[in-house]
């Protein structure tokens, strides 16, 4: 790899990686696990830059490799204790009225799903993708997707104990719809 | 969208937002890198010595690497059984080259499940010089899958190699010699090696699969069970796993191979030749 290349690999990770790793922490739940995934799937990507640079969407490849990754991971940790959610790094100022609670009982729930379901939740509600997209990204089928975001969701609202209870509490509206 | 959907698109927001920019990844980035290219290449002639008695056959499905010469009824000749185990590691002095020159494609390669692979094919190829890693992967019923290329001072191998979740068991379910065999035809070196459009295997077990590794300028695969209709295989890096049924006619399988610009590089049958 020549100079010119390796610079353009330190571009992309300087300007992609701040969102790179807020997609491995919302995979693995954990900052130490999501900088470890980043730093390996990066690695990765620099082995094969001289492929990777001329595709349409490196990131793409990228989070590919990380979803690939995590499987991995997870087979190498599999004997170590289950996920336990990070606190956040600072509080949001903007989660107010119970939110926090809220927030913080799905995230603890999220925690309890396979890797795939929650990989699928992470691309689908946050990074926006499409049932074909993260298809492609996860390597699966269409039918697949639908079929572990649909179990997702359930193993969610089965941990609506969670939820019940901010909702018993707090006058949360927005989480009447929320029943198993 | 309901009132799930939405708390979760917050969560995940929220979570996200409140997370700190990372250091400086370069320098591990780099580190891991180069530990990632000597891993490789320490995979070069590495297969273990091994006193194991039990011959695996397998039978080679010997193929045109001309993408458009391949004759579906006459493009595939059962090897005879190739030589005795032999307990003698190929030597790592003289790695011959990867004639497929695809790279590595897949998850991480586990060294031990790698070299377990690679162990298993010398007993039965002791000529082998050189592997070279194509691609690594877990099967849907959480079977562990090494693709790889064994070469010899002549001929070169794809290798499929399955082994149990947990490591207890595994073998080789493929080999598919990929040499021109037609000598009208002579290879012509790297570049109609090169020109291969795919390897593809028929992996039975508790659940069977089609395992089809593209070549890495694929754009799309597709898979038939008739030869009729046809539906997109998702892939990732151009390699994709299809469940299939056990019980139904491998033979009638076809795949296709659509290069990236949309253009069918490889219309036939899977290669068809395996274990049982």
């Amino acid at each position: 790899m020549d100079d010119a290349m390796r610079e353009e690999f330190r571009d992309f990770v300087a300007a992609r990686s701040p969102a790179l790793l807020r997609t491995a922490y919302l995979m693995t739940g954990q900052r130490q696990d999501a900088e470890d995934l980043l730093q390996t799937s990066l690695a990765k990507t620099l082995v094969a830059w001289r492929r990777v640079r001329s595709a349409d969407n490196p990131e793409a490849y990228v989070r590919r490799l990380m979803l690939n990754t995590r499987t991995s991971l997870w087979r190498r940790h599999r004997h170590e204790a289950g996920p336990v959610a990070d606190p956040p790094d600072r509080p949001d100022s903007a989660d107010h009225y119970g939110d926090a609670d809220l927030h913080d009982a799905l995230w603890a729930a999220l925690a309890t799903l396979g890797r795939r379901q929650r990989a699928v939740l992470v691309l689908r509600y946050y990074e926006g993708l499409s049932e074909a997209e993260i298809a492609d990204a996860l390597g699966v089928s269409v039918g697949t997707v639908k079929s572990q975001a649909s179990r997702a969701l359930a193993a969610l609202r089965t941990n609506a104990g969670l939820l019940d209870d901010v909702r018993a509490t707090l006058p949360l509206s927005s989480t009447s719809g929320v029943t198993s | 969208m309901s009132p799930l959907d939405r708390e979760l698109q917050r969560t995940l927001a929220q979570r996200a937002s409140s997370l700190t920019p990372p250091g400086d990844l370069l320098d591990g980035v780099e580190r891991e890198a180069r530990g990632i290219r000597r891993r490789r290449n320490s995979l070069v002639g590495t297969a273990a010595l091994s006193v194991l008695a039990i011959a695996i056959a397998v039978p080679l499905a010997m193929r045109n690497a001309e993408s458009g010469d391949r004759d579906p009824g006459t493009g595939f000749a059962t090897a005879p059984p190739s030589a005795a185990p032999s307990t003698q590691a190929p030597s790592p002095a003289t790695p011959q080259r990867s004639r497929l020159q695809w790279g590595f494609r897949g998850a991480d390669s586990v060294g031990e499940v790698a070299g377990r692979a690679n162990q298993a094919w010398t007993l039965d190829h002791p000529a082998t010089e050189s592997y070279h890693p194509l691609y690594s992967g877990t099967l849907p019923d959480r079977r562990r899958i090494e693709v790889f290329e064994a070469v010899e001072s002549t001929r070169s191998f794809a290798v499929f190699y399955v082994e149990d979740a947990d490591g207890s068991s595994g073998r080789i379910v493929q080999g598919l010699e990929v040499v021109d065999r037609n000598p009208q035809r002579p290879a012509q070196g790297k570049q109609s090696l090169t020109r291969l459009p795919q390897v593809s295997a028929y992996v039975d077990g508790p659940q069977d699969f089609v395992v089809i590794i593209g070549a890495p300028t694929t754009g799309q695969l597709e898979f038939s069970t008739d030869g009729r209709r046809y539906t997109t295989v998702a892939t990732a890096e151009g390699t994709g796993i299809v469940a299939v049924t056990k019980g139904e006619d491998r033979a009638a399988y076809r795949v296709r191979v659509f290069d990236g610009d949309g253009v069918a590089v490889y219309d036939g049958p899977i290669d068809l030749l395996s274990e049982d």
